[in-house]
């Protein structure tokens, strides 16, 4: 079995991607094509994690920030859109750094998700999660993101990010009907969830901020780990 | 072979370095060998194979989520193939009894169940050497004892070389058939269990090291002259080998009296007993004090945590007096940290009422003292808890310092409290809850897992509490703490209170759960329970019949 | 527990399900899209799982049928202009075309329902270990970790309360203050915690050399056989569809549905596939009953609610 996982899956992948691109040149049909392009971005990351020989340690880690963050979710789940899930990525990549970032969001989005259902905002969610840790590692040496503020400005933005891509998945199934004008009353119509989110982002930053860097270079230090760049 | 000495003395160091994987970072000197071969030199296969590890803490080991993904999660890491591992897997869950639990998410397991888990997953790898750091410490007596047989089994039935380092050795030191006791790193001594004691209890041993040894050996130690050590008879290890002892002591001493028929025998028991006790001055504070006044009341409450959940008590009635310690025994799962809860008002009875004396106020310590911690250091932990307990600065400096004093925390005041031990943190989440200024102070397990030492330093430290006009409960399986400094105890059993009483009387009513020492020389002195009180007592009682 | 089609291989039902979502994706036809979420919700309900459909269908209803009110406001295509609405034609395409992705929507969202339940954890992390191993890896122990987690941040708050930190008590600002300290509390502990899970790990012979991986599925005749059978009524509509069957055409102008045998097929192969697993489930439900009805040949007689019938029911 092991043996054919590759072509197999290889072949799996080529076929889904040519179904998608028919659909979307043929009927202008995008929920497909969105999937494959989201599996494209998610997956070079994943491979890295892949391929690369893990330490327990490392993998620990990076197991429980995701735990804490999925955990972090659910006392807020009645609150739509309050989610310090975001801001507890944007500081695990503050500390670890870009991969770590991207990871401990995407896994966080699917492991809550086992506990609050799966659905087609799966990836989605695990893609945006994701982006937000890798963008908040590459962005983490730079002046202004050491700043406070500019943390929580990163954290403002990524509300409203956030909410805009997890409008693509609803708007791609309006092809047609696709014009500035939808997009707009589109995000119009989210405004309030998007900022409750940026928001929340803010006041959960600038509450954990100080306390939570600390805790996390700590463990840095004391796991040995991550420190290469 | 079993690994004793106090916390701290290299214990855990030295099973490390037997597991290569996990040698401690620093640096070293000397070579560990298996089978002949320096540890280094084996591949990693065998060496992660052979030589298995299981550690104190029951939660922290476990990786995977479900049972089976468990037992399996080693022998993937080796990769076997799949029907090796079905068949060791078919194996190890009939040997351990996990068949009913295969498919069970973890946290859906008793703390004992996780640590004999823990063993299965360790023993799917077919060791030949299983290491074993306090792996019954985290545990109740009970799943301990289990833990233990299981180990027995393992090492009399497959020929396991078991190393384990332990503070509780009533039940080991009998299998064992080699002891070392390490001390800040240098092997103290070495040898059969019996060897071991005859070399310790010649004279040069101090108190906390006799306190490794079962309570039969201590009793023995304590009543035997140190000249008449060295060729005496065996020395004996268990309950049935200290009584058949007493026995043919007991004779030895009457042969020249002649003999007495047995009723006769036991009510001078009685009476021996009973005398001594009011003639001898005890360590426990006499019986006025206790009958003082009553400052906590709880009367006939019930609970259940959910609506339609079973009742954990029922109504449950109990008193507590001030400046007593009361000790309340009970299995797993009776309901004693919930009794606490309700007593300390984390939780609502659903019936039933909990009074206090009029301004007084309770002070509750969970099992677990990292639960308190919140801050970067000791200091700010205590500089928190002064300040919602309303001290003014001064005030709080005044009593922070004292209790720095008493609990000897003073140089690890800007230590990060999760570096401290365990039993400094527990010290240090104790200050912090007497900072609030309780008159009751609510224990949930306090003993568990220290060392005989700490044990008694925190005996000692209750005591100094109790002197400054405290009341203490303390909920525990540890019989004989409970034996040793409880006023009075009470078991917690169904979800009421079924028995009730001065320890003496406690626990000389109980055939099974009391000291290993009552078990002992119940015949005798049926009120004695601790090694002192029969070391002092036995003498007495032996030349009065 | 499980039984019928719950209890296949993994692959079978990763098939199925993919196959639902490709189709729901694919195939822009009112037939077939009414077919698969009638089969669906068929399937749903032969599971037993009428009550978490209704709980979640508000939600459902609410997120497609806003598709179909929106797209005719937005979009102006088509040539059958029915009325204005603020100067704007609304079309009879438009709103065709807006029902139609109401339909592929919901049976999407269905479709997750009817996965949520087919696929549980396990089998789902059955299936990702086989393609992505360490990353099944991660989120396993990330997995285990939630409940633990969960039960500890529960102890915390009770103890915190203690010493004043207190989210049911103060100014809001003091409560997510406390709430972000209670979970301080927790990460710092649960970090503290891991480095023994990292050493228990490594114990137990992580990294040592690859991994392979255990599984507690195996494939037996019948889950090839049903796998075939999926794959073979799966690949039929798949390439009627890349030869123009199973969609209708509505923009620029809406076509009538054309009634052919090539369609006639495709539309039965198509039918096959969404029905197996409901037939599955009839099966066993039949079996069962029949089981019920003519016994065992014993002398016990059979009672509802005794051991076997709550053991059948669960």
């Amino acid at each position: 079995m092991a043996r054919f996982r590759f072509p197999v899956l290889i072949a799996l992948a080529v076929f889904i991607v040519a179904l998608a691109l028919t659909a979307a040149l043929k009927d202008s049909h995008y929920i497909l094509l969105s999937l494959v392009l989201l599996g494209a971005a998610l997956f070079p990351l994943f491979a890295g994690l892949e391929r690369r020989p893990i330490e327990s340690r490392e993998l620990v880690l990076l197991a429980v920030l995701s735990a804490v963050a999925a955990v972090s979710r659910i006392p807020f789940a009645a609150l739509p859109s309050v989610k310090p899930v975001s801001a507890i990525v944007i500081l695990s990549a503050y500390v670890f750094g870009a991969e770590a970032g991207f990871i401990i969001g995407a896994v966080a989005a699917l492991v809550s998700n086992i506990y609050f259902g799966q659905g087609p905002w799966t990836p989605w969610q695990m893609f945006c999660w994701g982006m937000i840790g890798l963008t908040a590692g590459w962005l983490r040496g730079t002046w202004w993101m050491r700043k406070r503020t500019g943390m929580l400005i990163f954290g403002f933005v990524w509300g409203f990010l956030f909410g805009w891509i997890m409008n693509i998945w609803y708007l791609i199934s309006l092809p047609d009907a696709f014009s500035w004008k939808l997009v707009v009353s589109a995000y119009i119509a989210s405004f309030y969830f998007d900022l409750a989110h940026a928001v929340s982002n803010v006041v959960f930053l600038s509450l954990l901020a100080g306390g939570w860097i600390k805790v996390l270079e700590r463990f840095r230090k004391k796991y040995g780990l991550l420190q290469k760049e | 072979m079993v690994l004793c000495g106090p916390s701290g003395c290299g214990k855990t160091t030295l099973l490390r370095h037997l597991k290569r994987e996990l040698t401690p970072v620093g640096t070293g000197s000397g070579t560990v060998c298996y089978r002949g071969l320096p540890l280094g030199e084996w591949s990693p296969e065998i060496a992660a194979a052979e030589i298995g590890m299981v550690f104190q803490n029951p939660e922290a080991q476990i990786v995977m989520d479900t049972v089976w993904h468990e037992l399996a999660f080693s022998m993937e890491n080796l990769g076997y193939p799949l029907s090796v591992m079905r068949s060791r897997l078919a194996e190890i869950a009939g040997l351990f009894g996990l068949e009913p639990l295969l498919y069970k998410p973890v946290h859906e397991l008793s703390g004992g169940q996780k640590q004999l888990l823990n063993l299965a997953s360790v023993l799917v790898l077919q060791p030949k050497v299983l290491l074993l750091d306090e792996p019954t410490s985290q545990l109740d007596p009970i799943a301990a004892r289990e833990f233990i047989q299981m180990l027995r089994r393992l090492n009399e039935e497959m020929s396991v070389t078991v190393i384990i380092s332990e503070h509780r050795l009533e039940e080991v030191l009998p299998l064992a058939d080699r002891v070392l006791m390490l001390e800040d790193g240098k092997l103290k001594a070495e040898g059969t269990p019996r060897e071991i004691a005859v070399k310790l209890g010649g004279g040069a041993a101090s108190p906390s090291d006799l306190a490794y040894f079962p309570a039969a050996t201590r009793v023995y130690l304590g009543l035997t002259a140190e000249a008449a050590l060295e060729g005496a008879g065996p020395i004996p290890l268990t309950v049935r080998e200290g009584k058949q002892w007493l026995q043919r002591e007991w004779r030895t001493d009457r042969e020249g009296e002649g003999a007495r028929p047995s009723a006769e025998h036991h009510s001078a028991a009685k009476e021996a007993g009973g005398s001594q006790r009011s003639s001898i001055p005890s360590d426990r504070p006499s019986e006025e004090s206790v009958l003082a006044e009553e400052i906590l009341k709880a009367r006939e409450i019930t609970f259940r945590y959910e609506k339609e959940g079973p009742e954990v008590l029922k109504k449950l009635s109990l008193s507590l007096f001030r400046g007593e310690l009361l000790a309340i025994l009970g299995g797993n799962g009776a309901g004693k940290s919930t009794l606490l809860h309700l007593l300390n008002g984390l939780a609502k009875p659903q019936r039933g009422r909990i009074d206090l004396a009029k301004g007084s106020s309770t002070g509750y310590l969970a099992q677990n003292p990292l639960l308190y911690f919140s801050q970067d250091t000791a200091r700010a932990e205590l500089r928190q808890m002064a300040e919602y307990g309303g001290l003014s600065a001064t005030e709080a400096q005044e009593e922070i310092d004292g209790l720095l004093d008493i609990f000897e925390l003073g140089e690890l005041l800007e230590r990060h409290p999760h570096d401290l031990s365990g039993g400094q943190q527990q010290k240090l989440a104790l200050g912090m809850v007497l900072l609030l200024r309780p008159d009751i102070l609510l224990l949930d397990e306090p003993t568990k897992g220290l060392d005989p030492a700490a044990k008694e330093k925190l005996a000692s430290l209750l005591l100094h509490l109790r002197e400054l006009g405290k009341s203490i409960i303390v909920v525990t399986h540890d019989v004989e703490f409970a034996a040793s400094y409880a006023t009075r105890c009470a078991l917690l059993f169904d979800g009421g209170i079924t028995a009730e009483g001065p320890p003496e009387t406690f626990f000389s009513a109980n055939y099974f759960y009391t000291t290993a020492v009552n078990r002992m020389v119940r015949d005798w002195l049926p009120q004695a329970l601790t090694v002192e009180e029969v070391t002092r007592q036995w003498p007495a009682f032996a030349s009065r019949s | 527990m499980s039984s019928g089609f719950r209890s296949m291989h993994p692959t079978v039902a990763i098939v199925y399900y993919a196959g639902l979502v490709l189709f729901a994706a694919l195939l822009f036809h009112p037939v077939y899209l009414m077919t698969e979420l009638i089969g669906v919700l068929g399937l749903l309900l032969l599971q037993g799982q009428g009550k978490t459909l209704l709980r979640g269908l508000p939600f459902y209803l609410l997120m497609a049928g806003s598709v179909a009110v929106l797209n005719p406001f937005f979009s102006h295509r088509g040539s059958n202009i029915l009325f204005y609405f603020m100067d704007q034609p609304v079309t009879l395409e438009a709103i065709l075309y807006g029902l139609m992705m109401m339909l592929v929507l919901l049976t999407i969202l269905i479709v997750f329902v009817s996965y949520n339940y087919t696929v549980t954890t396990d089998k789902f992390m059955y299936l990702f270990s086989s393609v992505a191993p360490k990353s099944a890896l991660l989120t396993l122990m990330s997995l285990r970790f939630v409940p633990l987690f969960q039960r500890r941040l529960r102890q915390i708050t009770e103890i915190q309360r203690t010493r004043g930190i207190d989210t049911s008590k103060g100014s809001v600002r003091k409560r997510m203050k406390d709430g972000m300290t209670l979970l301080k509390v927790l990460l710092t502990w649960s970090l503290e915690e891991a480095l023994q899970t990292a050493d228990s790990m490594k114990a137990r012979g992580y990294g040592v050399s690859k991994r392979s991986s255990y599984a507690n599925y195996k494939m037996d005749r019948q889950d090839i056989f049903v796998l075939v059978m999926l794959v073979v009524s799966g690949l039929i509509p798949l390439l009627g569809w890349l030869q123009g069957y199973g969609t209708m055409q509505i923009y620029p102008r809406l076509k009538p549905l054309e009634y052919t045998w090539q369609e006639a097929v495709v539309y039965a192969s198509f039918c096959l596939f969404v029905l197996i697993p409901s037939g599955l489930e009839g099966k066993e439900k039949w079996i069962w009953r029949s089981s019920q009805r003519t016994g065992y040949p014993s002398a016990i007689p059979m009672k509802p609610g005794t051991r076997f019938m709550s053991s059948r029911s669960r």
